[in-house]
């Protein structure tokens, strides 16, 4: 049942969704026509809009995750969503693996929007961006920085603590929406929703916070590499590529805490209006 | 012959206001039965608890057996008040998301009683007048094979000549042996298919009658439905 309530939740969420992508194809089309014929403003003004168009499918995805969330959970619809004869853990992991999916969807399409116009502009600017990369490799040799696939390696580590930032707030706003949907704050979801989402976030973040700069765990790039070692941020403030993820562990921890109380609302204590 | 419900002390309270106050109700499986009472008396109430959409409540709820969990879910045909199916759904996508989720769905019957109702497969449900949502709403429960079909308000917001053809739609649609649970405060059109009526006054059971019986008494429901609340004209 859970690949038929991923399904499901893949198609009517792609509903939404799918004018803003459709929109970046076209335009992504546009530029290549304007590549292959050399009409510079189609290509300038296609940049612009590609761009735009990346930052809004991250916002719409976001928006609709919400949306999707309490409408289709304690909506009208939460009549037929509750109904299924699944179990409510399916429910939400359903939604939480579809709304993290297209999150990372969104990332994706608005790095890819970058590279191409990036792309674009080395193709057209006549060797000018691949000096400034020159450039870049010239300070790392003269200033003992890490080397580019040190730089790479602790850019990935980064990503992987973006993702759990993203699986963190996602719970979160299941959450808060679950939350106040309860009998006792029914009354005024959305206040409630946001209520109980900034005390979920600010916890986090000030016990992350704490976790990142004194739990003795993070990943150094140096000259010799990217290596995990046991010290924590602020013992290593003259370090210029440090990454704490004890506060990503706590933030992984914490949100998986918050999913199982959701899980647990919606088993037990669901009250659809 | 087997009890498909089985309610124990149930009660259900929004804040100071109790809705359902101490229920027992047992209900025998092969019987259409009419939940009755007007509106605000708590059988939406009952229902919610039956199918799930209600947990936290004080007492006991066996639906087959079971509390109300994925087996109960996959034995009950609902059929809510509201209109349920998300926005973007047109007949072919409600009736592919039933297929999915139910086993004892019958699609081809789904569509062919769609054509019937001279439906159209494509047309978005929510772009469709009240009345024909209703209907595909009813489709698309009645095209199970359901132990337990639990419809709330269906012949509500309809005029009189829908009705009939719901009622209709119903009594020939419901599997053979299953129960039939209909709450209305439409009395006189339901009247004469019930097996059993139960009167829900003030979060309180008030009646649990064999239709059958009452007639043998000279009485009918209608009667017993104003006498009891007369209060609420």
């Amino acid at each position: 049942m859970l690949g038929k309530l991923i399904k499901n939740e893949f198609i009517q969420t792609s509903k939404s969704l799918i004018t803003v992508y459709a929109a970046a194809g076209v335009t992504i089309l546009f530029m290549l026509l304007s590549y292959v014929t050399d009409i510079t403003w189609i290509g300038a003004t296609g940049s612009s809009v590609l761009v735009l168009i990346g930052f809004i499918s991250l916002i719409m995805t976001l928006v609709m995750i919400v949306n999707n969330f309490a409408h289709s959970l304690y909506g009208n619809q939460g009549y037929l969503s509750y109904t299924l004869p699944v179990k409510c853990s399916n429910l939400l992991f359903s939604k939480f693996i579809v709304s993290f999916a297209w999150v990372i969807i969104a990332y994706a399409v608005l790095f890819l929007t970058i590279i191409i116009v990036v792309w674009y502009f080395k193709a057209k600017s006549n060797g000018l961006i691949e000096s400034a990369f020159e450039m870049i490799r010239g300070l790392q040799v003269i200033n003992d920085l890490p080397t580019m696939n040190s730089i790479i390696t602790y850019v990935v580590v980064m990503g992987l603590g973006s993702i759990v930032t993203v699986l963190s707030m996602l719970s979160f706003v299941f959450f808060a929406i679950t939350v106040a949907n309860t009998r006792s704050f029914q009354h005024k979801p959305t206040l409630f929703g946001l209520v109980f989402f900034f005390i979920a976030y600010f916890t986090n973040k000030i016990a992350s916070t704490g976790a990142t700069y004194n739990l003795p765990l993070s990943v150094v790039a140096t000259a010799e590499g990217v290596s995990l070692q046991a010290v924590s941020m602020s013992d290593a403030q003259n370090v210029l590529f440090v990454y704490g993820i004890g506060g990503k562990i706590f933030t992984a921890v914490f949100a998986v805490v918050l999913l199982l109380i959701t899980g647990w609302i919606m088993e037990k204590k669901v009250n659809v209006k | 012959m087997k009890e498909i419900i089985q309610i124990r002390n149930l009660s259900k309270s929004y804040g100071h206001k109790v809705v359902l106050n101490g229920i027992d109700l047992y209900l025998e499986e092969n019987q259409i039965i009419g939940l009755l009472g007007p509106n605000g008396c708590g059988k939406t109430t009952l229902i919610k608890t039956m199918t799930g959409l209600i947990k936290d409540y004080e007492g006991h709820v066996f639906i087959d057996g079971e509390e109300p969990g994925v087996h109960t879910k996959s034995v009950i045909a609902y059929l809510p008040e509201k209109s349920y199916l998300p926005d973007w759904m047109r007949p072919k996508d409600a009736i592919k998301y039933f297929s999915d989720f139910y086993a004892d769905f019958d699609p081809a019957k789904a569509e062919q009683m769609v054509k019937d109702f001279g439906l159209d497969m494509k047309q978005k449900i929510k772009t469709m007048s009240k009345g024909q949502q209703e209907k595909i709403s009813l489709i698309l429960v009645m095209c199970r094979r359901a132990k337990l079909y639990i419809l709330d308000e269906p012949l509500g917001g309809v005029d009189p000549a829908a009705r009939e053809a719901i009622l209709d739609l119903i009594l020939k649609n419901y599997t053979e042996n299953a129960t039939v649970l209909m709450s209305t405060h439409l009395i006189h059109d339901i009247e004469p298919v019930l097996d059993r009526a139960l009167m829900i006054s003030k979060g309180k059971l008030v009646l649990n009658a064999d239709v059958k019986q009452l007639k043998e008494e000279g009485k009918t429901v209608e009667d017993i439905f104003k006498e009891v609340f007369a209060y609420a004209w």
